[in-house]
């Protein structure tokens, strides 16, 4: 067993791109719209265009940065028992496929229905829905809301979305947070739940999702969240979604450049707010169709780009998220299958930590619970490839072959019954491998039919652990107050 | 002479059309002719090469803005012959909404079917929209959305326009990725357009 990795950039190459991105941020600059910030980035020596609102970053600046900021941390969830701690792991990962980490989607701003297929606006039914699944199933390690509920005013709606979340699930979770002041109420919830100021600070519980808007400008918003989240103690990831020919140069080294240039000065900010905030790199450029402007989520170039990102965010040490195992398909056929494969396989055996977000029905076009259930299935899948397998003296099996001898079969053997269960991936109940008469007596299904039915299936069955009733309370206390505060 | 300027538009070719544009107006070219079959017809050309996904958007916008550096030399010609645009429009991104590649597109395929295009950029609220009617006069108003969360503004801009008691005086036509021809009905807007390319035709059409 040896590491299977995957790379596409050699290492003068990551140093050129590197190199591109520091002259970058030195000559372009990142246009940060926000008093408070354009202070602190002065203050710790960047050139800053008051009027412009351009701080230009200099190269011993960020190398400072990304020398100071940890590069391993935890996010829990609420598991009262340690035995059965409920965590996502981000570091340096090793062999095999420990430590991959899946989220499924922060949140959707349409849904597609699962029994109709036809789109509509998210409710609190799906929220409840989407939380339920998540805690099911065994490889998403965080719970995202998935749906951006449109029942709920949207002044306290990510308050609302979190409790539900922290009540719904042990495990930990996220969705996105619109502004500061809703911020700090998402982080009282945390608080609650984790025990105390010093206890979330000693187990995060939620990261802060900062996104830049290419090319190299900062949302007022997003910093102003940013802020609440680290100076709470949470950790940062950051990911631009440039894209090549729109938002991002026509070439994919040009958008590497770039992109890298954003999120290093994401980690400049994190660091001046919080210095040793731990981080996540997200590298999650996509290209833009040229027949139409549209953001593409399945191109052979994002597969491209998530490799090269990772090794770019591997050579400063990062654990990194790539946007890879998405599609830009409608429905579960073969090009959501191409898409998804190809690109979830080559990050994986690139080294990426996490990856696109699960349960998303092609390009962001709403959330899915049986896209949900097919992603979990897919990392299972490829978590098998990354595992690989042993090569020894009991695996090459010369004894047992010996033993069956030409003309026999090894059904029954002892060695047989002790390696199969490790050796060979069972697919769950969505994956069709039946004789074709089997296929057609089980009604000719397709995986979005089978999705479906397992999406029945598991909501039907499967029950989560609940919150403490009187933590619960004090969870919808504080929504009650944001409520009232911000509504 | 026209030959040459149209296929340098097509090309995208900036300085190839004004130096065309230059020769030709020496030549004693009608300016209106190199107007229509220089420059227009290039672009519609460009426009069904688009359709037809033989040119991609990066092509259409340099053939665009090559049009565009011949127009800078034409328009005092055209003025003085008194050569009117096609039609006027109105065009912005609504409010809230900072999403601008769509409309700039939009702007530069209406410029190149040879409407006047006053662009007001982007988070433009539904006064805005009121104002720049009663400014300018135009033939059409545009609107641009890429976010579901802002397309309702789209609603509120026909509403304005209605109370403002200029709705009849102007077609309004809408566009954006979450846009879509059901939308376009339900707010009242005249035409919807998928693209930058149909837009242009849709308004011309509609003329």
């Amino acid at each position: 067993m040896t590491t299977i990795r995957v790379q596409c950039l050699s290492e003068q190459e990551i140093q050129a791109v590197h190199e591109a991105s520091l002259a970058i941020l030195h000559d372009t600059g990142v246009r940060v719209p926000h008093g408070e910030t354009l202070d602190l980035l002065a203050d710790a020596g960047a050139r800053v265009d008051r009027m412009r609102e351009i701080a230009y970053l200099p190269e011993d600046l960020v190398m400072e940065c990304i020398g100071r900021a940890a590069k391993e941390y935890v996010l829990y969830g609420r598991c009262a028992d340690p035995a059965k701690e409920c965590t996502a792991r981000f570091g340096r990962r090793g062999l095999g496929s420990d430590d991959l980490v899946l989220m499924s989607t922060p949140g959707q701003y349409a849904w597609v229905d699962w029994e109709t297929g036809r789109r509509r606006e998210p409710t609190t039914q799906d929220l409840h829905d989407a939380i339920r699944l998540g805690d099911a199933l065994p490889h998403v390690t965080i719970v995202g809301a998935m749906a951006i509920v449109t029942d709920v005013p949207v002044e306290y709606r990510d308050v609302f979305l979190t409790a539900e979340l922290v009540k719904g699930t042990v495990k930990p979770t996220r969705c996105f947070v619109a502004d500061g002041r809703t911020a700090r109420y998402v982080l009282e919830i945390y608080r609650t739940v984790a025990g105390g100021d010093k206890a979330l600070r000693a187990r995060p519980m939620v990261e802060a999702f900062f996104e830049p808007i290419s090319p190299l400008q900062w949302p007022r918003d997003g910093l102003d969240v940013l802020a609440e989240f680290v100076r709470a103690g949470q950790p940062a990831s950051f990911g631009p979604m440039a894209m090549t020919s729109g938002t991002a140069p026509g070439t994919l080294a040009g958008t590497l450049a770039q992109e890298n240039a954003e999120v290093l000065s994401g980690i400049v900010v994190t660091q001046l707010l919080a210095p040793g905030t731990p981080v996540t790199y997200g590298g999650i450029p996509h290209v833009m169709d040229p027949r139409t402007s549209i953001c593409s989520f399945g191109s052979p170039e994002q597969a491209l780009m998530g490799m090269a990102m990772v090794q770019i965010a591997r050579f400063y040490g990062f654990p990194v998220y790539v946007n890879v195992g998405i599609t830009d398909a409608k429905v579960p056929d073969a090009q959501a299958g191409m898409e998804k494969g190809a690109s979830m396989v080559l990050g994986v055996l690139a080294g990426a930590n996490t990856f696109g977000h699960a349960g998303i029905c092609g390009t962001d076009h709403g959330g899915s619970l049986p896209w949900l259930l097919i992603d979990n299935e897919l990392m299972a899948y490829v978590k098998r490839i990354a595992r690989g397998f042993e090569v020894n003296a009991d695996t090459l099996a010369t004894e047992v072959v010996h033993a069956v001898g030409p003309g026999g079969n090894y059904l029954a053997e002892e060695h047989t019954v002790r390696h199969f269960r490790h050796e060979i991936w069972i697919p769950g109940p969505m994956w069709m491998r039946d004789t074709w008469d089997g296929w057609e007596s089980g009604g000719r299904t397709s995986m979005g039919e089978r999705a479906a039915s397992e999406v029945r299936r598991i909501l039907a069955a499967h029950e989560p652990e609940p919150m403490d009733e009187a933590l619960a309370q004090e969870v919808d206390r504080i929504v009650e107050s944001a409520r009232r505060e911000l509504g | 002479m026209l030959d040459a300027i149209y296929q340098s538009v097509i090309e995208g070719d900036a300085q190839g059309v004004s130096e065309g544009v230059q020769g030709a107006l020496e030549a004693g070219q009608d300016p209106g002719e190199i107007l229509n079959q220089g420059m227009i017809s290039a672009m519609a050309e460009v426009g069904r090469r688009f359709e037809a996904q033989e040119m991609f958007v990066p092509e259409m916008l340099i053939a665009a803005r090559a049009m565009k550096a011949g127009m800078a030399i034409l328009k005092p010609y055209l003025l003085e012959a008194d050569i009117e645009p096609v039609g006027r429009v109105v065009l912005a991104t609504v409010k809230g909404d900072l999403h601008d590649i769509g409309k700039n597109l939009v702007g530069m395929m209406l410029e190149g079917a040879g409407f006047e295009v006053v662009d007001l950029g982007v988070d433009v609220a539904p006064e805005g929209f009121v104002e720049a009617v009663q400014e300018h006069r135009p033939d059409f108003v545009g609107m641009s959305a890429l976010l579901t969360t802002t397309m309702p503004s789209m609603g509120t801009t026909v509403e304005a326009l209605e109370e403002a008691g200029l709705r009849e005086q102007v077609k309004v036509m809408v566009g954006g990725a979450p846009v879509t021809q059901q939308f376009a009905e339900e707010i009242g807007a005249d035409i919807y357009a998928p693209d930058a390319s149909s837009a242009a035709n849709r308004a011309k059409a509609a003329l």
